[in-house]
């Protein structure tokens, strides 16, 4: 990381790669948020001479955002939905309080080229929604207001992974624009806390899991059409958080023998052609290592019996949700009921996650070390057989 | 003391006694439920005993049945190890889905039984199982419509069976004008071996502190 990081930290090929002139070349660090990355290496050495770099990234990649900006007040197609890096921005805004740094995020979430759209509902344009969802975020927390196409684009978001791995609609999926889509999703959870997005993740790292690894190539494939299918390596590490903060969200040792398997991967045969190899790879790799190195949660689930309601004709009972680990669990707490017998429904479900039901806890806002919390269940249960169930909870 | 008490239950005066027979043994409560306000009225009386998931066996027994009512015909049973019919001991166990005992009644004042619960789940607990077992009491009408109560559910009285062989009864109020409570779960008939086990005990104690009042030898 740090000689990598010292190779691409070079403000001549930053200042030839992109500027207020242009872009000229993605094949360098800015690309993938090289301010992002710069400013996460000091803070994870400590060493604050990377924030240098970090203002090498971050002068060219604004002046690119505010020259195409200069005066609009309107989406700008040129500022184009798949170079939109909001977090460098938003992290030298709040490092510095550089008032151009602000300015530029705050153009990104109201007038790049998807700004004005959410995103959109094909599959396709899935890295634009993710990086909107982004700016969007970003430039709330710098104290702009949200635009309110936030929630048009995380449906489409959710959209494109039903598109992916549900209705399979996509005509070609690509692994590492899902890894951005979970980033994009994970990053919205943690703003707000809504429930139907651990599901998706899920939904969405199972698929890859399922259909896209390749074992003895240690990488997902490239892109779905290829044939035959190509491992990359070097795309690893787009990926690899999203198993992390889900074995961090359920306790789900599959989900921490997957991630350490794709993040091993890429450390390991991820080839780094240019800085932009670099910066994907450290984008948003420093959660995975955040994620893996904490104790996740420990919710348990146990329960009553279920009774026949004569009134509503279903089996009722209560779920009892216990925080076993040493840690708070904050947020909400979503139970899941997967190997529910044939026929037996969960009648009051919050949703659905590849056709498993769940349902959200209420209070469970922050569960302390030993707290429960309850949840009624209600369940349509036609032949009155026994109800099982495996509860997973997070 | 091994009974729960629920925070919305009007009146929950039950105590637990373990029996003099080593271990744990059956936990009984005594039900009195006022049907007053359908005094004369025909119905049904729903009585019933639902697992979870994975619970251990256990089983309840409704027994003491007693009413200045009437049972009204033969029960309906649900359930393959539901056996024995009113007024004398009806038993229940957990090894089904739904295991319901539903029984004809002509409503009188009131009546009452005591509910016998056991089974390994009460008298040994696994530690292992996650889900407990639930009894519930349903007053029905002649349209078996739920009556006397305000649980969404319909039932009058409930008892869940926890994991660690605890019980914790909830009784649900009238949904009858003036609001009074319909049931109670007013005491408990401990087993004579229990008394037996207290009585023990009470001369143990009165034997230690006359041995107490006895002079110190001297020394």
């Amino acid at each position: 990381m740090l000689q990598l990081g010292s190779l691409y930290c070079n403000q001549s090929d930053i200042d030839a790669a992109i500027g207020a002139g242009g872009v000229v070349t993605e094949g360098n660090v800015w690309y993938y948020d090289g301010t992002r990355v710069y400013d996460q290496v000091a803070g994870y050495t400590g060493d604050p001479s990377w924030y240098t770099c970090a203002g090498y990234v971050n002068q060219d990649y604004k002046a690119w955002v505010l020259a195409l900006t200069a005066g609009v007040s309107w989406p700008v197609g040129a500022l184009n939905g798949w170079r939109i890096f909001p977090h460098g921005l938003l992290m030298e805004y709040q490092r510095t309080g550089d008032s151009a740094s602000l300015q530029a995020l705050s153009n990104l979430a109201n007038y790049s080229a998807f700004a004005g759209s959410g995103g959109g509902a094909p599959c396709d344009v899935s890295r634009e929604t993710a990086y909107i969802i982004d700016a969007y975020l970003a430039a709330g927390d710098a104290g702009q207001p949200v635009n309110p196409l936030l929630a048009t684009a995380v449906n489409y978001a959710i959209g494109h992974i039903d598109q992916w791995f549900t209705s399979r609609t996509c005509g070609n999926t690509q692994p590492f624009m899902v890894g951005l889509t979970m980033e994009a999703l994970i990053n919205y959870y943690q703003h707000t806390g809504d429930v139907r997005i651990p599901p998706q993740v899920r939904i969405a790292a199972d698929g890859l899991w399922a259909t896209a690894w390749i074992p003895a190539g240690n990488a997902f494939y490239y892109e779905s059409i290829d044939v035959p299918l190509v491992a990359v390596a070097d795309l690893n590490l787009l990926i690899a958080p999203a198993y992390a903060w889900l074995w961090q969200q359920t306790g789900l040792a599959r989900y921490l023998q997957e991630g350490d398997q794709v993040f091993a991967g890429g450390v390991l045969y991820g080839n780094f052609y240019s800085g932009k190899q670099y910066s994907q790879n450290y984008r948003w790799s420093f959660d995975y290592e955040k994620w893996r190195s904490s104790s996740p949660n420990s919710p348990s689930v146990t329960g009553t019996g279920f009774l026949y309601s004569r009134v509503n004709g279903t089996f009722n009972g209560r779920l009892i949700v216990t925080n076993t680990g040493s840690q708070a669990i904050t947020g909400p707490v979503l139970v899941e009921l997967t190997n529910l017998p044939t026929g037996v429904t969960l009648s009051n479900a919050t949703g659905t996650s590849a056709g498993t039901p769940f349902i959200a806890v209420p209070g469970a806002g922050n569960l302390a070390p030993g707290q429960s919390v309850s949840v009624n269940v209600q369940f349509s249960n036609p032949s009155k057989g026994l109800i099982t169930f495996t509860p997973i909870a997070y | 003391m091994r009974l729960m008490r629920h925070g919305n239950a009007i009146l929950v005066a039950a105590a637990l006694f373990l029996s003099a027979k080593g271990g744990r043994a059956d936990t009984y409560l005594s039900f009195t439920v006022s049907t007053g306000a359908v005094t004369g009225s025909s119905g049904f009386l729903d009585f019933q005993f639902g697992p979870g998931a994975d619970s251990q066996a256990a089983f309840v027994q409704i027994e003491n049945f007693s009413s200045d009512g009437s049972l009204n015909g033969t029960a309906q049973v649900s359930g393959p190890n539901v056996g024995g019919s009113l007024p004398g001991i009806v038993k229940i166990d957990n090894s089904t889905g739904y295991n319901d005992y539903y029984q004809p009644f002509n409503y009188g004042q009131t009546f009452s039984f005591t509910l016998d619960v056991g089974g390994p789940a009460i008298t040994a607990p696994n530690g292992t199982s996650t889900y407990g077992t639930s009894f519930g009491l349903g007053l029905l009408d002649s349209n078996q419509n739920n009556i006397l109560t305000n649980d969404q559910d319909g039932f009058a009285a409930t008892v869940e069976l926890n994991l660690d062989g605890t019980l914790t009864p909830q009784v649900f109020p009238s949904n009858n004008s003036g609001g009074a409570p319909v049931t109670t779960i007013a005491d408990v008939a401990p087993e004579p071996g229990v008394w037996a086990s207290a009585g023990f005990g009470l001369m143990l104690i009165l034997a230690r502190r006359r041995a107490r009042r006895q002079p110190s030898q001297p020394k």
